[in-house]
């Protein structure tokens, strides 16, 4: 994948499929520290430890689709190889934790990409999940609560004018990521 | 710090209000976006993109966009499925942005099937 955005996408699809209710994401950037932070935490279904020892083997998923599950494997390759860390703690009936850091100056590290269309997609395309998303840029940040939107307004947030109004408001506060 | 506020909420809403009775209460046309990672690594995301500025420009509100996971043919990616209300289910291959954009002006707007882009009819 070319963008890191698209990574953070697919792995947070993992907590989709595991039925979350409730999945918060976290980017954060220190400047000062050269680290890139993620982390990504839901309430869904969680794994039990014999999943979780295997989550980063590309050639085991839990799916009957097919045979392969590369989301988080490709995530771990591309983090490890850039000198990072990823932790990845899990409940069964509580939900799933990801925590990642990487210095973010590694030169394989992809770009953040199309970060603001990742989160109008998982937004918009999941209207009964809550997202609560905290988006963190030396000192700058951005807190965006689907909670908090629905509750302000009478339209389902996958309405044309919510969705014209959060891709306004995304372009323009996460537009420099 | 930038945070969403109330005050941009209340925008949104007043915008809103006057058009919900115009709202049609039959069901709505179903459009899912394939998100497995062979989806997401073909351009999914993109597609999705294209065809939620599509429903943003022509106000299509009697349209709902959901997503699903990898059904096993990754090797058609990215698949979108359209059903309209009271219609088939169709599974669209290779969707690209442009091609997204035909499927929602040609079968979602009008109506028609893009037949040369459909990998199987349910």
């Amino acid at each position: 994948m070319k963008e890191l955005s698209l990574h953070i996408l697919d792995i947070v699809q993992n907590s989709i499929e595991a039925n979350a209710k409730n999945i918060y994401l976290e980017i954060r950037k220190d400047l000062q520290k050269g680290i890139l932070y993620i982390i990504i935490k839901d309430d869904g279904k969680g794994m039990p430890k014999e999943i979780l020892e295997e989550i980063k083997n590309p050639f085991f998923t839990s799916r009957t689709t097919r045979k392969v599950g590369l989301g988080v494997p490709l995530f771990y390759e591309l983090i490890k190889n850039c000198g990072g860390e990823v932790k990845i703690n899990s409940e069964v009936g509580k939900g799933t934790e990801i925590y990642a850091e990487v210095p973010f100056l590694c030169v394989d590290l992809p770009p953040m990409g199309n970060l603001s269309g990742t989160i109008l997609g998982l937004i918009v395309t999941n209207p009964d999940i809550d997202f609560e998303i905290k988006i963190v840029k030396n000192g700058d940040e951005v807190n965006i609560s689907t909670k908090e939107i629905k509750k302000s307004i009478d339209i389902p947030i996958n309405s044309p004018e919510v969705i014209s109004f959060l891709k306004e408001f995304l372009n323009e506060n996460l537009g420099g990521w | 710090m930038k945070k969403l506020t109330l005050e941009d909420l209340k925008k949104i809403k007043e915008k809103t209000q006057a058009e919900l009775e115009m709202r049609s209460p039959e069901g709505k046309d179903k459009i899912v976006v394939h998100m497995g990672t062979c989806g997401i690594a073909a351009g999914a995301r993109e597609t999705l993109l294209a065809i939620l500025d599509e429903i943003e420009k022509r106000g299509l509100k009697n349209v709902v966009v959901t997503q699903a996971g990898c059904i096993g043919l990754c090797e058609y990616e990215p698949l979108i499925s359209v059903q309209k209300v009271g219609g088939p289910k169709v599974l669209y291959k290779y969707v690209t942005p442009e091609k997204a954009r035909k499927i929602i002006a040609q079968h979602v707007v009008n109506g028609q099937v893009v037949s040369e882009d459909v990998l199987s009819t349910e």
